[in-house]
């Protein structure tokens, strides 16, 4: 079999499975099999007050961040196994990003999904995805390489087909979230092995320590305006924050809420309001400015 | 003296206010520890991070069914039934730690565990040290490892026959075997099997496909088990569209249509996964038909005979019409036990599948030109060309 035919196979078969192409046999997805609840891993805001929230085994719903009313997207993503999501408003439109990986093909995938759940777009990558993050200004996005260390970026502006190499976090024991900083042209990237938050300048593609000392920091978000970074720490059950502004910035506590189990997902929205995805609670916590939990929301 | 009771209570002073301190804000319960160092393979490497110990999360008793392994002064069991999975290529696995006597510090750890390599999913024995302060105690525990990236699908499966007969008319059921090429883990599929139709318009319906494993209510494939017919296919062909697709001769090796069935599995607590089988199917007329159509063939030959005046000896019409529908039946006969034994039928050197209507018609017809002149002509039929 040439290299291309194995690309049109590759390409129809994922395109099969993630129930997008428009021929009758879109079914896969409601195929998927049956799973218990599904804990979520990652939530990201939109400008519009909407939260948009990735279960465990691909479920994607929305979360009125306002009356807390939740709409379901999609119950599952096929067969490839999701491991990190964001969302974003880019021009007029919403949209959401999911880097998806499956062990047979053994390659990432990055989706593009709409609001309404219609897949729009994908990318390959050449290993599997990991986490992934938006520069909305610049129309870029990052993803992460969790065995590599590798993160790769994609303009949404070109005809890319496949992310191009960026920087490589060497020695990270297994590269997890991703946060972009767009103003400030740089990009946090946390080792979730290490529990550790590097910041990598953008323009020199120079890298550094941000913060240590963490347990698992399963997700980040930056808040631009506040110049704060969040970390949501799965194996301590709490939320870190770091002033990215400060000259020897640290790790403080923002938030050790006793709801919280394990903390996987978060997202700050445009009122500075933190929200956190905790996979063993299957909820979305609101957290007030003082880190309590003001709301519990089970997507 | 003094300056040595001073510092010593500055330290405990400043060891205290390091513990109150924000940093810690997620307390340090304990001084139980549990250290795993990492595990070598073959094709592969798993690191083991014990998180800290949490007492909270300890149950009262540890199930038996849960891995266990006992030291001098603790038992510690690994809670197989609540593993996770991270989002970026690691496993969480809950590890219980009981002091022996009833009395101590009991622990819950939360172990990250994170594969690297190709190795696929097996039991392996991980030692382990667990204690108190520098005094640890070694111990050894039998548990499953996962990974994320396989070098092969710790799954395999295929059709009964490299090319599945399909009635064209009816059903039919085609068994699809699969194996688990796992030494230790059992392999849970999933019931439902999704069926990708090359040609859609060549079935009634969508093709449906089923996990049918012998014992009821179970879909386990058990450590290293091949089991012919797990998955049961089950073809309703579209009798006309089919016909369609198989009426012009094709190599007899050739498939008419190949259906893909998406087998989905997970060894329990590993990485889901997708076993993609493709399934080549021949459309089949039943015995009859083909009797039918070398009868047809051999009319239309016949007349064909009889029109060009190519009777010889003077056969009234009717003999040679018998005799050709004799001979025409015999061929086929004959082609049919020839291939089903493993051997080529040719006719006038062209290989020719006695199964297939028109190949068939076709033997009927030229035997019926042909069939009542002599033994002699009707041999030459079978004959490879040079």
């Amino acid at each position: 079999m040439t290299s291309s035919t194995k690309k049109i196979a590759f390409y129809s078969i994922a395109a099969l499975m993630l129930g997008c192409v428009g021929s009758g046999r879109a079914q896969m997805a409601s195929q998927a099999p049956p799973g218990k609840a599904q804990g979520p891993v990652a939530i990201s805001a939109l400008p519009s007050g909407t939260l948009v929230v990735l279960g465990g085994r691909g479920r994607l719903s929305l979360i009125d961040s306002t009356s807390g009313g939740i709409t379901l997207l999609k119950d599952s993503l096929g067969y490839f196994t999701p491991a990190d999501m964001a969302a974003v408003r880019i021009g007029d439109t919403d949209s959401i990003f999911v880097a998806l990986y499956n062990t047979a093909l053994r390659q990432g995938l990055l989706a593009r999904y709409s609001l309404a759940g219609a897949q729009l777009q994908t990318w390959f990558g050449r290993t599997a995805f990991a986490g992934v993050a938006i520069d909305q200004v610049h129309q870029t996005i990052y993803l992460g390489d969790a065995v590599t260390g590798e993160i790769s970026s994609l303009s949404m502006n070109g005809n890319s087909t496949s992310p191009s190499f960026l920087v490589e976090v060497s020695g990270v024991t297994r590269l997890g979230p991703l946060a972009a900083d767009a103003a400030g042209q740089r990009l946090f990237a946390a080792d979730v092995g290490g529990g550790t938050i590097y910041v990598v300048d953008l323009p020199s593609r120079k890298l550094r320590l941000l913060g240590s000392g963490m347990g698992e920091p399963a997700a980040l978000s930056y808040d631009a305006e506040q110049q704060r970074l969040y970390v949501a720490d799965a194996s301590r059950h709490c939320i870190w924050q770091i002033s990215t502004n400060s000259p020897k910035p640290k790790p403080s506590i923002f938030s050790s809420a006793p709801e919280l189990r394990e903390p996987r997902g978060i997202t700050v929205d445009a009122q500075h309001t933190v929200w956190v995805a905790d996979h063993a609670a299957l909820a979305v916590f609101k957290l007030s400015p003082a880190g309590l939990v003001v709301q519990s929301i089970s997507p | 003296m003094i300056c040595a009771g001073k510092t010593r209570r500055a330290r405990t002073v400043l060891l205290g206010l390091l513990f109150l301190s924000p940093l810690y804000p997620c307390p340090l319960f304990a001084t139980v520890t549990l250290q795993i160092p990492d595990v070598n393979l073959p094709d592969g490497k798993v690191e083991f991070r014990p998180g800290i110990c949490d007492p909270t999360a300890v149950p009262a008793t540890l199930p038996q069914q849960m891995p266990q392994s006992t030291t001098s002064n603790y038992t510690v069991a690994v809670d197989l039934g609540n593993t996770t999975r991270g989002s970026y290529g690691y496993f969480i696995y809950p590890v219980y730690v009981h002091p022996n006597g009833g009395q101590g510090q009991r622990c819950a750890f939360r172990v990250q565990v994170l594969p690297s390599g190709t190795f696929i999913d097996k039991m392996q024995d991980v030692t382990f040290h667990v204690g108190e302060g520098a005094q640890l105690e070694d111990g050894l525990v039998r548990i499953p490892l996962y990974n994320f990236v396989y070098a092969k699908s710790i799954l395999q499966g295929h059709a009964g026959d490299q090319l599945s007969p399909v009635s064209l008319s009816g059903s039919t059921t085609l068994d699809v075997t699969l194996n688990n090429t796992l030494s230790d883990l059992p392999i849970g599929l999933y019931p439902e099997v999704m069926v990708s139709p090359g040609h859609g318009s060549y079935w009634q319906g969508t093709p449906q496909a089923a996990v049918h494993i012998p014992r009821s209510n179970s879909t386990v494939l058990d450590a290293g088990q091949s089991l012919d017919g797990a998955v049961v296919l089950n073809l309703r062909p579209n009798p006309w569209h089919a016909l369609g697709a198989s009426i012009f001769p094709l190599a007899p090796g050739k498939a008419h249509e190949t259906l893909t069935l998406y087998v989905s599995y997970d060894s329990p607590g590993g990485v889901p996964g997708t076993l993609e089988i493709p399934v080549a199917i021949r459309f089949s007329p039943s015995f009859w038909s083909l009797i039918l159509s070398v009868f047809v063939g051999a009319i239309a030959g016949s007349l064909l005979a009889q029109l060009g005046k190519t009777s010889v000896d003077g056969m009234k019409w009717y003999k040679a019409f018998v005799v050709a529908l004799l001979c025409a039946g015999i061929a086929e006969v004959l082609g049919i036990m020839l291939v089903y034994g493993g051997s080529e039928f040719r006719l006038f050197g062209f290989e020719l599948d006695p199964y297939q209507l028109l190949p068939v018609g076709a033997i009927g017809a030229l035997v019926g030109l042909v069939g009542f002149r002599n033994a002699d002509d009707f041999l030459k039929l079978l004959k490879k060309q040079p």
